[in-house]
């Protein structure tokens, strides 16, 4: 294949991966900052694709509600995950349970729209950079609002007194209920936002990829090989890696064919935490983890 | 099993008079039901029996701690084992066995290091990750494995219903007193001193990481086995056996039949029954619903019930996130 | 009175660690509890600040009850709590930090920008390193975050939990004068210490705390020449 080629992949691959990267960074705010190991999390992207397809090419509604309608339910599940299932606080239990929830979406989502591939089939306009180098608009589009996204996210978290308040819960509970701030509501806040971003990636990859109700199942995974690369909590981290496994695997494909780019992948994943759990990039050896 | 002294006990509490009673009717339906020669009984039986040995494997695991949410990794090597011994290399059912065992022992020693490097999401993850690969493996490695259609057994080895059925029966009875021998032996106590609190464990002198290994071996071993049985059983076999599916049926009949007994798993496929009869009552397009059941069953159980989980994260005890 | 506390019990992982406790608070005193490790004193504070709830007894704010309420709903009745240890909000930057104890009127920004001013003014270490991380501060330094924290939530009670735990002398030394000039200009003060006869000297009252109970009650002076007092805390 030609340099060209190679090179096209790579900006295809970067643009897709900054889908990635905002639902990876979402999931490691979740896992880090929230301490909550939530296994449902695949399953909720693809249930906020399946609504996207349903709410856009079914139903027909216009987007701003279509919009409203899945980052709503996003965020109800989120304060429902929080009252029955972040109460315990158990690990084993939190697995147990978001596993569970997981098996629930992906069957129910098979029983009542079937197993075989959704897709918005939009036509695609591509941008030539060089007249064997192209990117598409949509993934041009949806890497900008993805990225325009997280940083809105960072903002919030060090510009607003929520967001300020939201950091200071995460580090210290005690002493910031001694200042005021309801804990209980600025970690239903933190809770619903991070499930927000799931929504909105779920809208964000419909628009991109086709789905199927084990595509969560796929994504998921890539958000743990993501996160953990880039370290657990590390929410700038993960946006970045995020990008660059969306180039993995297609380089992989492109130079060994399709035959072995998964197992591959996830052996990688094994090999990183066997070496470098804390994170490929993250200065901080000693982490003691809470969990 | 001495089971004079256990007889009078029995009698004197009246709990453990109904649990005697509960267990001698299922005997003699257990007895019963392959002279029905009804099929589908006998089909839920076999699944009830071969889930109860799969309960006791995960218990095995359980007992140094092991959270195994990718159990099914260990039963589809035995599927696989076999499978491919018998199509791809016309070997005899022995040396499929064996292969299967040898692909367990394998994976299980390498957990078992890992679970002494790394503990709780990390690794989780990492059991994730390797079932990940294993399962894409299986998919992509067409010209073993047939790739998600799978591969089907040879017809020569179809066996009746009845056969399997006392087949399956067996394996559950001799996991069950696998379980126990091994719960009273020496290394039982060692394993479950390694759960409860390692670093006291290490500093009387108990080899933890090998303890750690051990368990993992037995337990990965056991599911092999029961997955060669299932090879036999469903003779037509795909990468699905590779599926969170069958690591959450595992996980619930360990978890909400009970952890630390060798009774669990049995209460457990209680269960197993339920969703088996519900399967063959509805039509097929209802069958994902079924699953739906037992994971809110498991969910249930899981925040209402989790003593029994709290035992292996109660004490973050000496194993450390990340070891230098 | 300001701040009055009847019996109060409290246990903890079966343990009675404090038992039938009482003391008060006037408006506009400096009340000492001084006690060895283990006595009961953070326990004390925290119970007051909702942290603990009380198994009986009475804990009155400015003729409230408050024994048993939500650690979140106190500080705006003009409470407030700077904990032992100096826990901050270690990986936010000192403004941060200071700025959260201004959390309860936050929508207030005249209020917020001028109480901060006048911590700056108490501590111009903090107006020059407000950008910094206060996990980089010295220790002497993140008492003084600390400290400038509970003054931000403009209490009328300050509870301080072991002021001097830690620090070199020098700075426990300049951080009583700052409680004493603060004290005399109308904070009312809660001080919980181990180091008895620097607390007992800036003290209008105190008690002795000992396994939970109050042994002993007086104005600062009267205890410092108690010879149990001497011999116990001061090792005369």
């Amino acid at each position: 294949m030609g340099v060209t080629a190679y090179i096209s992949i790579i900006l295809n691959g970067m643009l897709t991966g900054g889908v990635y990267g905002l639902f990876s960074s979402a999931f490691t705010f979740q896992a880090g900052a929230l301490n909550f190991a939530n296994f449902s999390y695949g399953a909720f992207i693809m249930l906020s694709m399946y609504l996207t397809y349903y709410t856009i090419a079914v139903w027909h509604l216009p987007v701003a509600a279509a919009v409203a309608l899945i980052l709503l339910i996003n965020a109800a599940f989120g304060i429902l995950l929080r009252k029955t299932v972040l109460k315990t606080g158990n690990f084993g239990t939190q697995i147990l349970c978001t596993m569970g929830i997981s098996m629930i979406v992906i069957n129910g989502v098979s029983f009542f729209c079937s197993s075989y591939p959704r897709d918005l089939a939009i036509l695609e306009k591509r941008l030539f950079l060089h007249p064997e180098i192209s990117i598409g608009l949509i993934q041009l589009g949806c890497f900008g609002l993805a990225a325009a996204i997280l940083l809105g996210f960072h903002l919030f978290l060090t510009k607003t007194w929520q967001g300020i308040a939201i950091r200071a819960v995460v580090q210290n509970r005690e002493i910031a209920a001694v200042f005021g701030i309801n804990t209980s509501h600025i970690l239903d806040l933190a809770f619903s936002l991070s499930c927000c971003l799931i929504g909105v990636s779920g809208i964000m990859l419909m628009v991109m990829f086709p789905v199927t109700p084990v595509f969560g199942d796929y994504l998921q995974n890539l958000a743990f090989i993501v996160c953990i690369s880039a370290g657990l909590g590390n929410m700038w981290g993960a946006f970045f890696s995020g990008i660059f496994i969306g180039v993995v695997p297609s380089l992989i494909m492109a130079i060994l064919g399709a035959r072995f780019q998964d197992p591959l992948l996830y052996l990688l994943f094994v090999l990183i935490l066997l070496i470098r759990p804390y994170g490929i990039f993250t200065k901080n050896k000693n982490v003691v983890r809470a969990f | 099993m001495n089971l004079q002294p256990k007889a009078l006990a029995f009698v004197r509490e009246p709990r453990k008079l109904i649990g005697a009673i509960l267990l001698l009717s299922a005997v003699i339906l257990i007895l019963y039901i392959p002279v029905t020669k009804n099929r589908r009984l006998m089909t839920i039986g076999i699944m009830a029996f071969m889930y109860i040995a799969l309960g006791e494997s995960w218990n095995i695991g359980a007992m140094t701690g092991l959270f195994s949410i990718a159990h099914s990794a260990f039963f589809g090597l035995g599927v696989y084992g076999i499978t491919i011994t018998l199509t791809r290399f016309q070997g005899p059912v022995i040396a499929g066995i064996l292969a299967g065992l040898i692909l367990n022992i394998i994976l299980a020693v390498i957990i078992g290091g890992i679970s002494s490097k790394l503990s709780g999401l990390y690794f989780t993850m990492a059991l994730i990750g390797l079932s990940a690969t294993i399962y894409s493996l299986s998919v992509q490695w067409v010209s073993l494995t047939g790739g998600s259609s799978g591969i089907s057994m040879p017809r020569a080895y179809l066996l009746p219903k009845r056969t399997l059925y006392f087949i399956a029966l067996g394996i559950a009875v001799l996991s069950m007193i696998f379980y126990v021998f091994l719960r009273r032996s020496k290394a039982g106590t060692c394993f479950v001193t390694t759960r409860e609190n390692p670093s006291l464990a290490a500093a009387l002198g108990s080899n933890v990481p090998f303890w750690r290994i051990l368990s993992t071996v037995l337990s990965a071993s056991m599911a092999g086995l029961c997955g060669s049985f299932y090879a036999f059983h469903l003779m037509s076999n795909n990468s699905e056996v590779f599926s969170g599916a069958y690591s959450l049926k595992i996980m619930m009949v360990s978890i909400v039949g009970g952890i630390n007994s060798v009774w669990g798993p049995v209460l457990g496929c209680l269960l197993i029954i339920m969703d088996e009869y519900i399967r063959g009552s509805m039509p097929s397009g209802l069958a994902p619903l079924s699953v739906v059941i037992y994971a809110l069953i498991l969910i249930l159980m899981a925040l209402v019930k989790p003593a029994g989980l709290a035992s292996f994260f109660e004490k973050p005890g000496d194993r450390h996130a990340a070891k230098n | 009175m300001l701040l009055e506390i009847s019996n109060l019990n409290v246990i903890l992982s079966g343990l009675h660690i404090l038992q039938d406790l009482s003391l008060y608070v006037n408006q506009g005193e400096l009340v000492v509890v001084v006690g060895a490790n283990g006595s009961g004193k953070s326990t004390l504070l925290r119970t007051i600040m909702g942290m603990n709830k009380p198994q009986a007894g009475a804990i009155n704010f400015k003729g409230t009850q408050i024994g048993g309420a939500a650690s979140y709903t106190i500080v705006s009745r003009g409470l407030c709590l700077v904990a032992e240890g100096r826990q901050l909000f270690r990986s936010l930057t000192a403004r941060e930090n200071l700025c959260l104890g201004a959390y309860h009127y936050r929508k207030d920004k005249k209020r917020v920008e001028a109480n901060l001013e006048k911590v700056y003014a108490l501590f111009p270490v903090l107006k020059e390193n407000s950008s910094r991380i206060a996990s980089t501060f010295s220790g002497g330094e993140q008492q003084m975050i600390a400290l400038g924290q509970g003054l931000m939530s403009e209490p009328e009670l300050m509870m301080i939990d072991e002021l001097s735990l830690g620090l070199a002398p020098k700075i426990i030394e300049t951080l009583f004068k700052i409680i004493k000039e603060l004290n005399q200009n109308n904070m009312s003060i809660l001080l919980i210490e181990q180091n008895t006869r620097q607390s007992l000297q800036i003290a209008d009252r105190a008690y002795v705390l000992e396994t939970g109970r109050i042994i002993l009650t007086g104005t600062g002076k009267e205890l410092l020449d108690n010879p149990t007092v001497k011999e116990a805390y001061l090792g005369l």
